[in-house]
């Protein structure tokens, strides 16, 4: 049994984890949920040794475990499966594997390297995972590395393995798969820490549900009270309003663009969404749409796929940026209009909540949540006829991404054209009036919301089977 | 941000002082050597501001690029040539009006500075690389030409002929009077309006804004339509009438003439004075005049200290430069461990959290 108490941590001025106290009973599946910088990372890094906490205590079947290092974590048996792997690209998955063994043991001991692969194999075949060892990491799929980063863990003969956000990179057909796996791992008797932000998949799994806002123990949901509407609200600590969906009525096309071969149709007063890995061709798409807006000179809004790279400057104010990508009036003149973009800028920060409310900062120090809701509060106050949104609330807490959706369903009833684009298969298929799944440079559909089973997505995901239609 | 470049200033002044001291000069004497050597008689006076007029036009030339992302260091070669247009295109033809010889000094040395900003645009080459080769192409160049076809006939050295009286300005120059006939002229006054504009325009102008934007972030300007054509050959042209100025300055304010190898590197001088500015146009005229000081005392150290050269001055300029780079990056940091501890003071338990 794991037990926190009183947890606390902090970076410079900024409380990242304040009073956390809870227990996780052994052999279960304990889920940590919570908003972008509730300070889940931080709480699962102090557990694995990457960070000490300031004050409060960790207990491990009641006794003091105040780990110095990951080597000493790993000595209680405590291994963390990271969002972002820690895997060499360039080298095979073998060697992959080969090293985090060789790193435990001293430098002097060498492992057996044959043993090794044998002791692989008999594993993967018992999982049914069939992995290419002798391919480098960076040619195994997303699904896989993770499969890889799992074997290495689970060599080392864990009895707590922490997930972070593992679901993230994942297909729905993946994930399917990872939370399948869990759930054998906890047969075997190994307790599991599962943090994430998809409360769907947190309800199927998990034993325990706890929840942290702003770094501090809102609540642990125990297995027959877990439902998402109560989690979800214990996160935000406010209501969410359910999502007022409207149909799209219009057939009029506003736009015709062709990618891959393809003529895709934008109608006006809908929302196409665009689902998909990201890297499969979508910025090739948004560049043939912004192509086709410039040659009909129809209005646009851009939120780009890379906020800070595409969309903004991040030492400019957030009035420069009024002036810069706000409404046509500002740009076609010879001097600043000062005071009417101080107007619109405090609007905008006034409706998305900005914070802080300042508009003479600059946009580099905000938060990337409140950087991207002032850029899409931005773009949306042009009030052009074509809107294209990719990724338009990464990085955004569950309140704003709420609004965000409802934003850009108003959007859409007004006559509006959006092009979504977002790898949150939720959120695409949350939204969309018609929606196509990107893969490799190839856009399948569009299909009607209701007109694909989560398999069959998945399948045009990863392009196992071939959709192909229109 | 004025506060940490005196500190900075006062620092560089220091570390001269102390270097001076090492070499056994008394370091208030040089101090007073290379600052105050202006302040001596209304010539050394309008000297320094002839310098402080070149300086100011070559630190724009440096900053209005750097804007847009370009660093712009071919401004030498293009002053060279500027001058040389100004000389020889009066000499060939003494009667035509003072307007056209302008208009075709500043037409040479912007079409010059387009070439590095369409190398960089059409042939993606760096403009650093195009614009250092520049430098020594017309540096040749020029030198050539004068030598071989626009030869002074009344004089052994490398320089074209003087101007006509009808295109010459120097006799009726009102602040070349009170100076003492010094090398000072009416440009000085136009160097301290262009910067003046150009800071209006980078402040107030949307245009200006959009060129800040898009040296911040090249990327993000394209994507709002920023092109690099209109962007890049904007600040080019601009920093071409830059250096143009500075040929008019020579040929129209002091020399009456081209001279080869007139310009003591006030190009590369140009990059100090801007930076030192941190690009701020206001900034560039108070250390325009701070390097004019310098470079004006360099010479006087030759004669009036015992141990020290004229490169001494290169040294403080260096020391002065360094100090008030670092002292960017630095003050922010003292201030916030001054503020912290002030903190920890008033309030222990605050900061102790």
């Amino acid at each position: 049994m794991i037990e926190f108490k009183h947890l606390r941590k902090s970076f410079g001025s900024c409380v990242a984890v304040e009073e956390v106290s809870f227990q996780v009973k052994k052999n279960s599946i304990h889920s940590i949920v919570g908003e972008n910088g509730a300070g889940k990372s931080t709480l699962l890094k102090m557990l694995c040794g990457l960070y000490p906490p300031d004050r409060g205590e960790m207990l491990i079947d009641g006794q003091s475990y105040q780990p110095q290092s990951a080597q000493e974590a790993f000595a209680k048996k405590i291994v963390m499966i990271h969002q972002h792997f820690m895997l060499g690209t360039q080298l095979t998955a073998l060697e992959n594997i080969f090293l985090s063994q060789t790193s435990l043991n001293s430098v002097y001991q060498t492992t057996d390297r044959h043993g090794l692969r044998l002791q692989i194999q008999t594993l993967l075949n018992d999982l049914k995972w069939h992995i290419d060892l002798d391919l480098p990491i960076e040619k195994l799929s997303v699904g896989d590395q993770q499969r890889i980063e799992i074997v290495k863990a689970i060599l080392t003969k864990p009895e707590v393995i922490v997930f972070d956000e593992p679901t993230a990179v994942l297909t729905p057909l993946e994930t399917d798969e990872l939370l399948q796996f869990i759930l054998k791992l906890k047969q075997q008797g190994l307790t599991i820490l599962l943090v994430t932000h998809k409360l769907n998949e947190v309800i199927k799994v998990s034993d325990q549900v706890s929840v942290l806002r702003r770094g501090r123990f809102v609540k642990t949901f125990l297995k027959n009270e877990i439902q998402v509407e109560a989690i979800a609200e214990a996160m935000v600590g406010h209501h969410i309003k359910p999502l007022n969906r409207t149909e799209a009525n219009s057939v009029n096309t506003i736009l015709e663009t062709t990618f891959s071969q393809k003529t895709i149709q934008f109608k006006k007063g809908e929302i196409f969404g665009v689902a998909g890995v990201e890297g499969n061709g979508q910025a090739q798409l948004i560049q043939n749409v912004l192509t086709a807006l410039k040659i009909n000179k129809i209005s646009y809004g851009d939120i780009t796929e890379d906020r800070l790279h595409q969309g903004c400057f991040p030492h400019l104010s957030l009035l420069d940026h009024v002036v810069l990508k706000g409404p046509p009036q500002f740009q076609n003149n010879l001097l600043i209009k000062k005071n009417e973009a101080l107007d619109l800028t405090e609007a905008l920060i006034k409706k998305w909540d900005v914070r802080p409310p300042l508009a003479q900062q600059t946009l580099g120090t905000l938060s990337g949540g409140n950087q991207q809701k002032f850029v899409v509060g931005l773009e949306m106050s042009k009030n052009p006829h074509f809107l294209i949104a990719a990724h338009p609330t990464r990085g955004v807490d569950l309140g704003a991404i709420s609004f965000i959706h409802q934003e850009l369903q108003n959007f859409a009833a007004l006559g509006g054209t959006v092009l979504l684009i977002s790898s949150e298969l939720d959120e695409v298929l949350k939204l969309s009036h018609r929606y196509g799944i990107l893969f490799s440079h190839q856009l399948q559909g569009p299909f009607a919301t209701d007109e694909l089973n989560d398999q069959q997505i998945g399948q045009l995901m990863t392009g196992t089977k071939d959709g192909a239609r229109l | 941000m004025k506060k940490s470049a005196l500190i900075g200033l006062s620092v560089g002044l220091f570390l001269s002082c102390m270097l001076a001291f090492f070499f056994g000069e008394n370091p208030l004497k040089v101090l007073k050597i290379l600052t105050l050597g202006f302040a001596t008689s209304r010539y050394e006076m309008g000297l320094t501001l002839y310098y402080t007029t070149c300086f100011i036009f070559s630190g724009l030339a440096f900053s209005i690029p750097l804007r847009a992302g370009l660093f712009h260091i071919g401004a030498e070669g293009q002053i060279l040539f500027s001058g040389f247009v100004a000389g020889a295109f009066s000499m060939t033809y003494p009667t035509s009006s003072l307007f056209l010889v302008f208009f075709m000094t500043l037409l040479s040395s912007v079409v010059w500075a387009t070439v590095i900003a369409f190398f960089k645009i059409f042939r993606q080459a760096h403009e650093v690389v195009v614009a250092i080769m520049l430098n020594y192409i017309l540096s040749i160049l020029t030198t050539y030409l004068t030598v071989q076809y626009f030869q002074n006939p009344n004089s052994q050295n490398p320089e074209t002929a003087l101007l006509s009286s009808s295109l010459e300005l120097v006799s009726i120059d009102p602040l070349k009077k009170y100076f003492e006939g010094s090398p000072v002229s009416v440009f000085f006054i136009v160097a301290i309006l262009t910067a003046l504009t150009v800071y209006i325009f980078e402040k107030y102008t949307v245009k200006g804004l959009q060129l800040k934007a898009f040296g911040a972030n090249p990327i993000a300007g394209r994507r709002i339509g920023l092109s690099d054509l209109k962007m890049y050959s904007f600040v080019m042209i601009a920093a071409g009438v830059m250096t143009g100025l500075i040929g008019l300055t020579e040929v129209f304010g002091n020399a009456n003439q081209f001279k080869v190898g007139f310009s003591p590197q006030i190009g590369f001088i140009g990059i100090a004075v801007s930076i030192l500015a941190r690009q701020n146009p206001l900034g560039i005229i108070a250390s325009a005049f701070l390097f004019a000081c310098l470079h004006k005392g360099a010479s006087d150290l030759d004669i009036e200290s015992e141990f020290l050269t004229r490169d001494f001055s290169k040294v403080v300029q260096a020391l002065i430069i360094f100090s008030v780079a670092s002292a960017f990056f630095l003050a922010p940091q003292v201030e916030n461990y001054f503020r912290n501890r002030k903190t920890i003071k008033s309030n222990p338990s605050e900061a102790a959290k």
